[in-house]
């Protein structure tokens, strides 16, 4: 039984690396306009077909086609921000969370009308041998998905701590209007984040692909659940992010294995219910004035 | 919208009925499209009072509009319940079921609402499916023939008049309530929040209470449909029929009921005429929403007032001085 549950444990972890890199982009975005982007999963997706194509029609290796993804997200993501998001700094924030939701039906739509609907297969991403730790087994797609959130995280953290970009995406957070007296070039560390962000988001479309197949939705469910993640860590929070993924992946797999797979979104709704009705500003949150 | 034009729709959907009578096996069909519509509009308006007026974003207002229709379905199969007190107990649990779903809402920070809200939809489309025992599952539920006080109501036209004049009570509700000390707290609410506290608003009761009225409404069309159909199923509830009732919102200007309707019949409008190419529908009306967020930010409503202003002034009536004569 113990072995059991961390079996559990671990998968959960590694599909949780997927919720957590999605969550990350979102928070990135957030922080640096305000603006939790629902097309976040969506972007990710059509950086995927990108990968796709570059495999199946073009026949690159796996590595350069997830390459060639990240730099279609990154330029999707600066596009987005420069073009629509730009126009609507002064409109409510409402408009802007609107135009990221019509962006979502669009791409999704759009990549419907390219590729149409059946799942397209993804072949595995690396040829490595399961990982065997005692009675363990971790597969090769789970080993690479928690080494790149790992590498992410430690690169993100030093990106912001570090970087002359990093330290202008965090005076931007602080308050960016101040930054833009300072002589910070807001608009493109705008793009910057959400060409960054959006790229997270397609880390993990891509390393979602071959269990997922490449579908117009296959990132619903997962962008969902970095949502969820991202609000218990505190929508704000990096590091609440990262760690509110990896937990959202824990118990997704324990509702699968003990109580009802088809009901696990519901659940993990109900429980984040009740995390916001005890802490509303996450688990790992600090509470936010409000400014008038 | 001026008295006279009002009215001429009115009698013109009235007498649509007769007019289709030359269609044949067809109007069947028409009918139905039409009826079908005037519900989806009163889900329109439920929503638009959420998002309009008290500035509050719901992404699952089919959510609701399920609960209403498997309330009245479940009511009809078991109990033989008919059309009004259907459609009552399916509006009275998607307000019941707002008012869980509010409370946390009105503690959390704007955007925390439509996840919350995205999730709700997703949940009771996921619960629909699983728990068949009450809800037949995918097999869904078929109701008994519709009768209103003891009237049989199972006619196609006689739903279409029930779907018209539910739509027409509607509005009038609506139109009431934000002509009320409510209505002009969800504006204050919408406006600032801090604002409105200081003006002595409740700004959480005031929230929630926008939350229960939407529901109410986008049930009571849940009860309706659920009659009108004649059959209910998860397949109708899901993810993107909330992002289409989202989709009439935004296209038809928030804060309007003309503006949700005229929103509602271009949705519907592409929806029926885009279905066979799978992605089309989806991809027009996001980039109708980009559009119109980018550039038109009255929506359809926006656009009918600008055409307005390049009238002429109308001359001020005899007998008074005008001040900037």
């Amino acid at each position: 039984m113990m072995q059991f549950l961390l079996q559990i444990a671990l998968a959960g972890l590694a599909q949780g690396s997927l919720f957590a890199l999605t969550a990350l982009g979102l928070v990135m975005i957030y922080n640096a306009s305000s603006v939790v982007n629902f097309a976040h999963g969506a972007m990710g997706m059509a950086a995927t077909y990108v990968a796709y194509v570059l495999i199946a029609r073009f026949e690159v290796p796996f590595a350069l086609a997830f390459a060639g993804a990240l730099v279609a997200a990154f330029v999707l993501g600066a596009v987005v921000q420069a073009v629509f998001l730009a126009r609507l700094r002064n409109a409510p924030l409402l408009s802007q969370v609107v135009v990221t939701l019509g962006l979502f039906m669009l791409l999704e739509g759009l990549m419907g009308i390219a590729f149409g609907y059946n799942p397209r297969p993804m072949r595995e991403s690396i040829a490595i041998a399961p990982v065997i730790l005692g009675d363990l087994v971790l597969r090769p797609q789970d080993v690479l998905q928690l080494a790149l959130l790992l590498i992410l995280g430690v690169a993100l953290a030093a990106f912001f701590a570090a970087t002359k970009v990093g330290l202008g995406m965090r005076a931007i957070t602080e308050n960016t209007y101040a930054a833009r007296l300072m002589g910070i070039p807001v608009g493109r560390l705008l793009a910057v984040a959400w060409g960054t962000g959006v790229a997270l988001s397609a880390v993990a479309a891509v390393l979602a692909a071959p269990t997922t197949s490449v579908t117009p939705n296959m990132m619903d469910t997962i962008v969902v659940y970095g949502f969820v993640a991202a609000i218990v860590g505190g929508f704000g929070s990096m590091a609440g992010a990262l760690v509110g993924g990896l937990i959202l992946g824990v118990v997704v797999n324990l509702i699968d294995a003990f109580l009802a797979p088809e009901l696990a979104m519901s659940i993990v709704f109900g429980l984040l219910l009740l995390v916001l009705y005890v802490r509303p500003d996450g688990l790992f949150g600090r509470a936010q004035v409000q400014k008038v | 919208m001026s008295r006279r034009l009002v009215i001429a729709i009115l009698v013109a959907c009235a007498v649509l009925p007769i007019a289709f009578q030359g269609l044949g096996q067809r109007q069947v069909y028409w009918l139905f499209v039409i009826s079908e519509f005037y519900v989806f509009a009163i889900v329109a308006i439920s929503l638009d009072l959420l998002m309009g007026r008290s500035g509050q974003i719901s992404l699952g207002q089919s959510g609701f509009v399920a609960l209403g229709a498997y309330t009245a379905a479940i009511l009809n199969q078991r109990f033989n319940v008919d059309l009004p007190l259907g459609m009552l107990a399916g509006a009275a649990t998607a307000a019941v079921a707002s008012l869980i779903l509010g409370f946390p809402a009105t503690r959390l920070r704007g955007h925390y609402l439509g996840i919350v809200t995205l999730g709700f939809g997703i949940a009771i489309d996921q619960i629909a499916l699983k728990w068949d025992a009450l809800t037949g599952g995918d097999q869904g539920i078929h109701l008994h023939r519709p009768a209103l006080f003891g009237v049989d109501a199972g006619t196609p036209v006689r739903m279409y008049y029930v779907a018209l004049v539910a739509l027409v009570v509607a509005v009038l509700l609506v139109r009431g309530l934000t002509q009320t000390r409510i209505g002009r707290s969800f504006a204050a609410i919408k406006d600032s929040e801090v604002a409105a506290a200081a003006m002595g608003v409740p700004v959480a009761r005031t929230k929630v209470l926008a939350f229960i009225v939407s529901a109410f409404l986008a049930g009571a069309a849940g009860g309706i449909y659920a009659f009108l159909a004649g059959f209910v199923a998860p397949e109708d509830f899901g993810i993107e029929s909330s992002l289409l009732f989202f989709a009439m919102v935004v296209i038809g200007g928030m804060g309007s009921i003309p503006g949700a309707i005229g929103g509602a019949v271009v949705v519907d409008a592409v929806k029926n005429a885009a279905a066979t190419v799978s992605g089309l529908s989806l991809t027009l009306l996001g980039g109708m929403i980009v559009l119109v967020v980018l550039f038109f930010p009255g929506g359809l409503k926006g656009l009918l007032r600008t055409r307005r202003t390049w009238r002429e002034p109308r001359p001020a009536p005899k007998g008074v001085v005008r001040q900037d004569a």
